[in-house]
């Protein structure tokens, strides 16, 4: 090892501290994931949980003997809570994800996933769908998911399309753009609500957003999406940053600008509409997310981003296990319960860093 | 006369009677054997029939929204998602196999008290019914309603048997008190309690028939924004059934969103407004209130005082207490008939 | 070699022209300033090359390539571009924007090795920045911050430099820095420079040749003496700017004297005697007021008479470095006679000189007004063994005006512009006997104001 001194080892200390700083986050996760388990309107005995659990793995099934666990405990574990878990973790990394692309690409601190349209189309699909009563299910799966995720495509598709001069895409066109089509559509889902006479409660419960009943298929869905998105997003990690300085100066150490901001956002677009079509509209998750991580780990996209991603999953399995379990057997809507806890805690991080946090 | 003559005449009556008697007797004790036999014959046919049914054991029943489920056995453990279906249950006497409800059942039992003191369990409420409730009680049977799509699928997803109760009008809530008794094997009961009301539909029919006018009336759903029905609903039905005429029979939807100028300008001459049961009072507030609505008091009703309140759960329920609405509104809308 | 060639390009910002045939070629070791009034240019000429704004007619060449067809990667390795303003939209330290300067050099998944950590210790502390290094970026004053993003186009080892005005944010002795460092850098590591500069004398001083723009043309490139001269920035910024050599540092430097329009052309003439700059500022200030202006006798190469050129003032010239000849003092005096009023300033005199004393004598003794500026005693700057003192203790028995500084010189002067007129009538119609008389005066340090 070189002797090298003062900043030089910070910064590789830095490094390390990262890696391990990931390393933690995700047990967390993972053991967040299996305590969730626990959670719910059944009381099923941990143990029983567990055992469950281990039935499934490969070597351990064979040690354990879960003889005494009923078809109902197995049923509810299985099919019922595991699949919901597995999409908040999803959904949660998804929009984390997404916040900090989309604050990345446009330098803006107040940007989130939702502001180029994907959730006013996505909007506008599910009432749509809640409205003509489509069946309610095509081919076995259900129509709403469906339209709301082809709506937010639709959507992102027309913000761009608006916002193109030739080849560039500016990115003070595309915000402004993105708000006014989100207040067309919104009108629009307003008039839907109108018309949807005793269907207005599904909608509303739709944009409130929750994983009630989330089913296996659903997260099938959706995972190759949300990892393939995010996969391709960390690509870009190190552009993210060096856009940070500007556009023209990022074209000029080397960053193909249009290029990597259409791949960005063509990416983040698709993770957010995939997550939005199985969860509705959860506020919050994209906005702040990026902030808290950005306070903890400071603003390079390469360690920022799959923090982000553990960080969003880990918090939104804790709030709907909370949704979940508060006012048993109702359910209260998960973005309630994210904005009540994030909220409160954003604002004692900022008071805490505030001297170094300026963006 | 000779006694002896006579004596030998009612003999021989006496005899050729007895013996008659007994011929006639044995005549018809064997017919009545015969019918006997034929009878035990039927009998036996008839126990074979309905053996033969149970053989086959499949009861197909086909829900509102034209689901088909087939049972091979009557459900011992019903659960029901709404409390129209809770008191169609009830009312058919098949209460005896429920075992799960919503929080808002409350006919004709005080169901929360049975829930706290853990005879029954309530899985959630009517939007979103709690899944793990649900399946931890085991049901064989589900009994579902309007706008449950999503926790239907699910349910059926996971294999479970789920109907979907969602009558359009009063004729199709009897059918489903029908239907419900088929699943339930209380077709007898189903039957009878649906003759019966059929009677007293009729009844009220008829006698608003000889009316000698028709009274404009408005019901209102919801106000601020102001909700009334339209002719897609049972209350338009009610209200026409019960000898009035809906203000609103003009629009199609079940319910919709009207304004004052509206109510005004049909200048209904009745209006009913629903009573619920919570706690607080009605999203009306009071008569003086809505007397005192701008510009309602050019409306006939207002002026008039003809302002009534109606248990808001008979109306909106779709089951067997409907009928009781039905007769309400009749008094009230023709109390000159009643 | 690397070569930059910008060939014949026009530019334009939407359907306007910004650029038109601009036509130059910079080679290693050319340091070269790009001036020019707002608007004409300058910074897009930057932008174009920076592959910013593509020209729609003709190419710029590096190398033998086309900029425009090259991979943004390939430019970015051999350009670095260092931008007026720049607002970072996150919190990174100073050092992580440097290091983003190795990004060119990376490929997409290498993180920065102990090499690059190591040339961007280098360019922080050329720049003076490495104490920052841990410091967000946001924190730095403006100053501190165009170090670092210095410090970063420099970690991109680059041939090519751009800058665009990169000493508005400095103090002056971080500007001298920085241009030292560039100017080294330049020679030692064989890079082309070229920057953006609103300062003359800044680009006089480091610059070897300079691009002169107007309205979206090359009006001078070249060396900089071709380029910097009067002419040139009296056409382009309408300024008049004398260029003079400075000795010392080996530059050109350059003075723009402004020169508005008097607000009304007076009637009364003034007479400088004057020299050794001493009579400069009066000068200048004498014309703004509209004062019409004369000055005599003066030698030729004196400041004054410099800047009475400058001004347009009509001179009465003597030889460098030689005595007032009697024929100059000829000259002179019938200058004075047309003036109406004359002003002695704090001129140092000499056995040269001596003769301008007498003629403000005779100027007063033909009843013009004679005002003398008496700011530095005439004992620092009698060189005449006490020649000088006598004629202005003469000056003063006649009646000249003592005044203290250019203040009081100025006001008396407004008062007297009427007055003149009337003393001169006066003067050749009162006989001599009832002329007023001047008065016993006491000499002090500084002189009094007398009044005629």
């Amino acid at each position: 090892m070189i002797n090298t001194n003062g900043v030089e080892t910070t910064y590789s200390e830095r490094v390390s501290r990262w890696k391990l700083m990931v390393i933690i986050l995700t047990v967390a996760l993972m053991l967040t994931i299996v305590l969730s388990l626990n959670v719910g309107f059944a009381q099923i005995p941990f143990s029983t949980v567990l055992k469950i659990l281990a039935k499934r793995m490969p070597f351990l099934g064979n040690l354990v003997d879960s003889s005494n666990v009923s078809y109902v405990e197995e049923a509810i574990i299985i099919q019922i809570r595991m699949p919901r878990i597995l999409a908040g973790a999803l959904v949660g990394a998804a929009l984390a994800a997404a916040g900090v692309v989309y604050q990345g690409i446009f330098r803006n601190p107040m940007a989130d996933p939702y502001v180029l349209g994907v959730s006013a189309g996505a909007a506008v699909g599910a009432s749509l769908a809640i409205v003509l009563g489509i069946g309610f299910t095509l081919l076995g799966v259900s129509t709403v998911p469906i339209s709301a995720f082809a709506g937010s495509l639709i959507a992102v598709f027309t913000v761009y399309n608006i916002s193109r001069v030739g080849s560039r895409v500016p990115v003070t066109t595309l915000l402004l753009s993105g708000i006014a089509v989100s207040i067309f559509l919104s009108a629009i889902v307003a008039v839907l609500q109108v018309i949807a006479g005793e269907r207005l409660h599904i909608i509303v419960f739709w944009l409130m957003g929750g994983f009630s009943y989330v089913e296996w298929k659903d997260v099938w869905a959706v995972l190759p999406l949300i990892c393939l998105g995010t996969a391709v997003i960390y690509f870009y990690a190190r552009d993210l940053n060096i856009l940070a300085l500007g556009e023209e100066s990022a074209q000029h150490l080397g960053v193909d600008v249009e290029k990597v901001k259409k791949l960005l956002l063509v990416f983040a677009s698709l993770i957010t509409a995939s997550a939005v079509s199985i969860s509705g509209l959860i506020a919050f998750i994209g906005l702040v997310i990026p902030h808290i991580t950005r306070i903890m780990i400071g603003p390079d996209h390469r360690i920022l981003l799959p923090t982000s991603i553990i960080v969003g999953a880990f918090f939104l399995v804790i709030c709907d296990a909370v949704a979940r379990v508060i006012v048993s057997p109702v359910e209260l809507p998960v973005g309630v319960i994210t904005a009540l806890s994030g909220g409160p805690f954003f604002i004692y991080l900022l008071r805490k860093k505030k001297e170094s946090y300026a963006i | 006369m000779n006694p002896k003559y006579v004596a030998y005449t009612m003999t021989a009556i006496a005899i050729i009677s007895v013996i008659s008697a007994v011929y006639v007797y044995a005549y018809y004790e064997g017919k009545i054997a015969d019918m006997r036999s034929m009878i035990s014959d039927l009998q036996s046919d008839i126990a074979n029939l309905q053996s033969e049914l149970y053989k086959y054991r499949n009861l197909t029943l086909v829900d509102d929204r034209g689901y088909v489920l087939n049972l091979t056995s009557y459900p011992n453990r019903i659960v029901s998602l709404a409390p129209s279906n809770t008191e169609i249950l009830f009312a058919i006497g098949a209460d005896d196999k429920v075992v799960g409800v919503t929080d808002y059942c409350n006919y004709p039992y005080n169901f929360s008290a049975w829930i706290e003191a853990g005879n029954l369990t309530s899985v959630g409420d009517y939007w979103t019914p709690n899944i793990e409730a649900i399946v931890v009680l085991e049901p064989d049977l589900i009994l579902a309603a309007f706008a449950q799509e999503e926790v239907v699928n699910t349910l059926r997803g996971m294999g479970y048997k789920v109907l979907v109760l969602d009558p359009d009008n009063i004729d199709d809530i009897l059918k489903d008190i029908v239907l419900v008794g088929r699943a339930t094997d209380r077709n007898i009961e189903a039957a009878i309690l649906v003759n019966n009301l059929r009677h007293r539909i009729d009844a009220v029919v008829s006698k608003v028939a000889g009316a000698t006018f028709t009274p404009k009336v408005y019901y209102e759903v919801w106000y601020d924004p102001l909700w009334s029905v339209g002719s897609g609903g049972w209350e338009h039905e009610l209200i026409e059934k019960a000898g009035g005429i809906n203000i609103f029979a003009d629009q199609t939807l079940k319910y919709f969103e009207t304004s004052s100028e509206a109510i005004i300008e049909r200048n209904p001459d009745i209006m009913m407004f629903p009573l619920g049961h919570g706690a607080g009072p009605p999203f009306w507030g009071s008569f003086d209130q809505v007397k005192a609505r701008p510009g309602w008091d050019a409306i006939s009703a207002v002026q008039n005082d003809r302002l009534y309140t109606i248990d808001a759960d008979i109306v909106s329920r779709p089951g067997p207490r409907i009928v009781d609405a039905l007769e309400i509104l009749a008094e009230i809308i023709h109390p000159e008939l009643f | 070699m690397v070569i930059l060639t910008v060939d014949g390009i026009d530019c334009y910002y939407g359907s306007v022209k910004v650029l038109e045939n601009l036509r130059f070629s910079a080679k290693e070791r050319d340091f070269i300033g790009i001036l020019g009034p707002n608007g004409s240019g300058k910074t897009t000429l930057l932008r174009s090359i920076s592959r910013t704004l593509k020209p729609h007619r003709g190419v710029i060449f590096l190398n033998d390539a086309d900029v425009y067809a090259l991979k943004t990667v390939e430019v970015a390795k051999q350009m670095a571009v260092v931008p007026q303003d720049t607002v970072i939209a996150f919190n990174f330290t100073a050092l992580d924007v440097v290091l983003m300067g190795r990004n060119p050099h990376l490929s997409r998944f290498q993180m920065e090795s102990e090499k690059d950590i190591a040339i961007a210790r280098k360019t922080m502390e050329l720049t003076n920045t490495w104490h920052l290094a841990e410091r967000p970026i946001n924190e730095l004053s403006g100053g501190e911050r165009q170090r670092v993003i210095i410090a970063r186009a420099l970690t991109q080892e680059p041939k090519i430099l751009l800058l665009d005005e990169p000493t508005v944010h400095l103090d002056i002795n971080n500007q001298l820095e920085i241009m030292d460092l560039l100017k080294e850098l330049c020679i030692k590591k064989g890079l082309i420079i070229l920057a953006v500069f609103h300062d003359f004398n800044l680009t006089a001083r480091y610059c070897d040749s300079a691009i002169l723009l107007k309205d979206g043309k090359i009006v001078s490139a070249g060396n900089l003496d071709a380029v910097l001269t009067s002419e040139n920035i009296k056409s382009v910024f309408q300024v008049d700017a004398m260029v003079k050599r400075h000795s010392i540092a080996d530059s050109l430097y350059i003075i723009p004297i402004s020169m508005p329009k008097p607000p009304l052309p007076r009637k009364l003439s003034v007479h400088l005697i004057c020299g050794a700059g001493t009579g400069t500022t009066l000068m200048k200030i004498l014309v703004d007021e509209g004062y019409n202006v004369t000055a005599g006798v003066l030698n030729v190469l004196d400041t004054d008479h410099e800047t009475a050129q400058l001004l347009k003032i009509p001179v009465t010239s003597e030889a460098p470095f030689s005595p007032i000849t009697e024929e100059t003092h000829r000259t002179n005096l019938e200058m004075i006679s047309k003036a109406g009023a004359v002003v002695l300033t704090t001129v140092p005199f000499g056995y040269g000189n001596l003769r301008n004393l007498e003629a403000a004598k005779v100027a007063l003794e033909r009843g013009i007004p004679t005002f003398v500026i008496e700011e530095v005693p005439i004992e620092r700057r009698d060189f005449t063994k006490g020649k000088a003192k006598k004629h202005l203790r003469e000056l003063k028995s006649k009646g000249a005006i003592f005044v203290r500084n250019q203040n009081e010189l100025l006001s008396l002067l407004e008062i007297s512009e009427d007055k003149v007129k009337t003393t001169k009538e006066l003067s050749t119609k009162i006989p001599g006997h009832l002329k007023p008389e001047t008065n016993s005066y006491e000499e002090d340090e500084v002189g009094g104001i007398r009044t005629i």
